[in-house]
């Protein structure tokens, strides 16, 4: 079983995980690897923070930020649409790297929104990560923004 | 060379293979490292592994770069893709120093409808054909000639349409090529003064220039390396443009300054016809059809492109039908050495955009007057385009009275507006001079045979888009002027500058016409007209091929016609 470097402080409980701010070095977290599903939903949360075009020479990442921070984001349903749209663009990306060999536990196998929460200048997603194995694995996202 | 010398490419201009190719190896070597790191996306992929491989294909291409720009085959291989400063760092080692760009300069005439004083602050902005130039210093215009006193006092003088006119001399605003405006451009002052009427180019302006190319420098140090001496095509065009003029002046504080000027540096291209080319009619003066050889004929392109010349003559009244006179004048050989064709004729109070009087018999002939050494030019034909070139002109003057006026023995004062190519005198005494002459040749410096050339196209451009027409025009006109003697001219050339120009903005092109106009030394014309490639015509009896042949045009003469087109699902 392969393993990645955490760079997000996570919360853990059953069959649910809660992303924290991200941490690569501090005194408490830095250092701590991850595997298996945990290791998939960061790629996926990765992936989805990432700007489009922000990494030179690849088409890694996703517009979801990227339309955020246009200025055109005025509702709850501008953010669910742009967020849906980015989550099938990464979902996508992520099955695009996997290879036979991988764990059922470690494909994905399709991801839905759950729960979209707008608050001031904030915003809760839920995600749900459902794997090959026929697992499921909600995540939740904290987003802060400011709302036009 | 330290590595912070090094010019180090943008992530964008990296190779993508390359780049796929430094990941590959870096990924093979972390995996071996630690076989169960996942490699394929995540925190290490992403901040440690991608980022990796850029700088090391970063470094790696810089260090090509430095190695490739050191090699002189490797630049003149694909001179335009190294790095301007590491060509100049290369070709520093031979002491070349890239020329920058300079600022074109120039004499625009101002019209007001009134006899007041005016006065033109220095630094008054006109835009001439979008290029913006000031005055050089304060210009008063006066209004009777006692009062020009001064060097900046300039005389307001009566037109012919009963305004007046004075002239400002002005300097580009930004070093460039695009500053050397046309005769007659519209100038737009910034400021108008009072009773301004118009204001116009009232010279051709010279002096400006692009900083240069990687591909110009590259070969002007092939030129450089060639010996300095009448042999081969580069060692005579070395000769050429090395030739340094030394100039020293005394100030008034004793102390000296020194100029060096090199006037044929700019020589934009040149074609040797000698020995053997079927063009070369000279060295068959013989009474046996046979080529003796020891001649050759320089054609030369100076400039870009022709410039205009208003030369001042004395006509005389040849003939007269009712108020009608025929004149005559005489081009003597140093008026306008080497000219292309007389444009029209205007009266000395005339300002440049009066149409004239056209030229009705054109006679050249030959003037090989003088002490010293001559090339041997045995026919009137041959002296075309040189510095030998004489003529003698007649036109009917529709405007002067000539009822009263004697025939043979009333004179006028004409101005006569030509088409030139420059420095066709100098360079032939450049290559007289007997220091310089080769002892067993005969050179003949000619200007390029023209052929005048107009473009029309019709530019599909996305609706919404903004053309800047004149932008357009001057690219087109750049884009022929820069051919050497290449004997043809494609279309495809054409739409490659469009394309380039405009961009994802323009869709397409339509309707591309060129047109030509060559003029053959012996005052005939050819008319040339193609969709696809404008062709010279294979004539060496007539000195007309590729190898004397040159296309000129200017910004006026590419007719653009921009259709705004909807794109299908935009």
């Amino acid at each position: 079983m392969s393993v990645d470097v955490a760079i997000f402080r996570v919360e853990r409980r059953q069959n649910q995980l809660a992303f924290a701010p991200q941490v690569l070095a501090d005194a408490q977290d830095s250092g701590r690897t991850c595997t298996g599903q945990e290791k998939v939903a960061q790629r996926f949360v990765l992936q989805l923070y990432t700007r489009l075009g922000s990494l030179p020479q690849t088409t890694d990442g996703s517009d979801f930020v990227v339309r955020l921070t246009q200025g055109k984001v005025t509702t709850e349903t501008d953010v669910f649409v742009i967020l849906a749209s980015a989550v099938s663009d990464v979902g996508n990306k992520l099955k695009a790297v996997e290879t036979d060999t991988d764990p059922a536990a470690e494909k994905l196998a399709g991801v839905r929104i759950m729960q979209l929460t707008l608050a001031a200048g904030a915003a809760d997603l839920r995600l749900e990560l459902r794997f090959a194995d026929g697992t499921v694995l909600a995540v939740l996202i904290p987003l802060n923004f400011v709302l036009a | 060379m330290a590595l912070t010398e090094l010019i180090y490419p943008t992530f964008a201009q990296l190779d993508a293979d390359r780049l796929a190719a430094l990941k590959e190896l870096l990924l093979t070597v972390l995996q071996t490292y630690q076989p169960d790191i996942d490699l394929r996306r995540g925190t290490i992929h992403d901040l440690v592994l991608h980022p990796r491989a850029l700088l090391t294909a970063q470094n790696e291409q810089a260090v090509l770069d430095a190695l490739n720009s050191g090699s002189l085959s490797e630049l003149i291989a694909d001179p335009a893709s190294a790095a301007p400063a590491a060509v100049d760092r290369t070709l520093g080692n031979y002491r070349l120093q890239r020329r920058a760009a300079t600022l074109a300069t120039g004499v625009v005439a101002i019209v007001v409808d009134r006899l007041t004083p005016v006065i033109v602050a220095s630094g008054s902005v006109f835009t001439i054909s979008g290029v913006e130039f000031v005055t050089d210093r304060v210009y008063a215009a006066r209004t009777d000639e006692s009062s020009v006193v001064a060097a900046n006092d300039r005389l307001l003088t009566l037109t012919s349409s009963n305004d007046y006119l004075f002239t400002v001399t002005v300097v580009a605003r930004v070093a460039a090529a695009a500053g050397n405006v046309r005769r007659g451009a519209t100038a737009t002052p910034a400021n108008e003064p009072l009773g301004f009427v118009r204001a116009y180019a009232d010279t051709d302006f010279s002096g400006g220039a692009d900083a240069e190319t990687n591909a110009e420098l590259l070969a002007r140090q092939q030129a450089g390396l060639a010996v300095r001496a009448w042999s081969n095509r580069p060692a005579i065009e070395a000769v050429m443009r090395d030739y340094t003029i030394t100039t020293t002046t005394d100030n008034t504080d004793g102390t000296t300054t020194t100029t060096l000027t090199q006037p044929f540096a700019g020589l934009k291209a040149m074609s040797l016809v000698g020995m053997g080319d079927a063009e070369q009619l000279r060295d068959k003066h013989t009474l046996w059809p046979i080529a003796t050889g020891s001649r050759a004929d320089l054609y030369v392109r100076t400039e870009a492109t022709y410039q205009t010349l208003r030369v001042r003559k004395t006509a005389t009244l040849v003939t007269k039908v009712g108020a009608v006179g025929t004149w005559q004048l005489g081009l003597a050989r140093a008026d306008a050495p080497g000219y292309y064709e007389i444009t029209k004729i205007l009266l000395t109070t005339d300002d440049q955009e009066a149409s004239g009087f056209a030229v009705a018999v054109e006679t050249r002939s030959r003037d090989m007057s003088g002490s010293g050494w001559l090339p041997d030019v045995a026919a009137d034909v041959e002296s075309v385009y040189t510095r030998y070139q004489a003529a003698t002109v007649q036109f009917a003057d529709t405007t002067t009275n000539a009822t009263g006026l004697t025939v043979g023995v009333a004179q006028q004062d004409y101005d006569v507006v030509l088409r030139i190519m420059p420095l066709i005198a100098d360079l032939q005494d450049f290559w007289t001079d007997v220091n310089r002459r080769p002892p067993a040749g005969d050179i003949l410096i000619k200007a390029a045979v023209p052929c005048f050339v107009s473009v029309a196209v019709t530019l599909n451009v996305r609706r919404g888009t903004t053309v800047d027409t004149a932008a357009v025009q001057a690219a087109v006109a750049v884009a022929i002027n820069a051919l050497s003697f290449t004997g043809s001219l494609p279309a495809s050339l054409l739409n490659q500058t469009l394309h380039n120009l405009l961009g994802a903005a323009l869709l397409s092109t339509a309707g591309m016409t060129l047109n030509g106009r060559l003029l053959r030394p012996d005052g005939t014309t050819a008319s040339l007209t193609s969709a696809t490639v404008l062709t010279v015509p294979d004539e060496p009896d007539n000195m007309v091929t590729g190898k004397t042949v040159a296309f000129l045009t200017e910004d006026a003469a590419v007719g653009i016609t921009v259709v705004p087109v909807d794109m299908p699902g935009a």
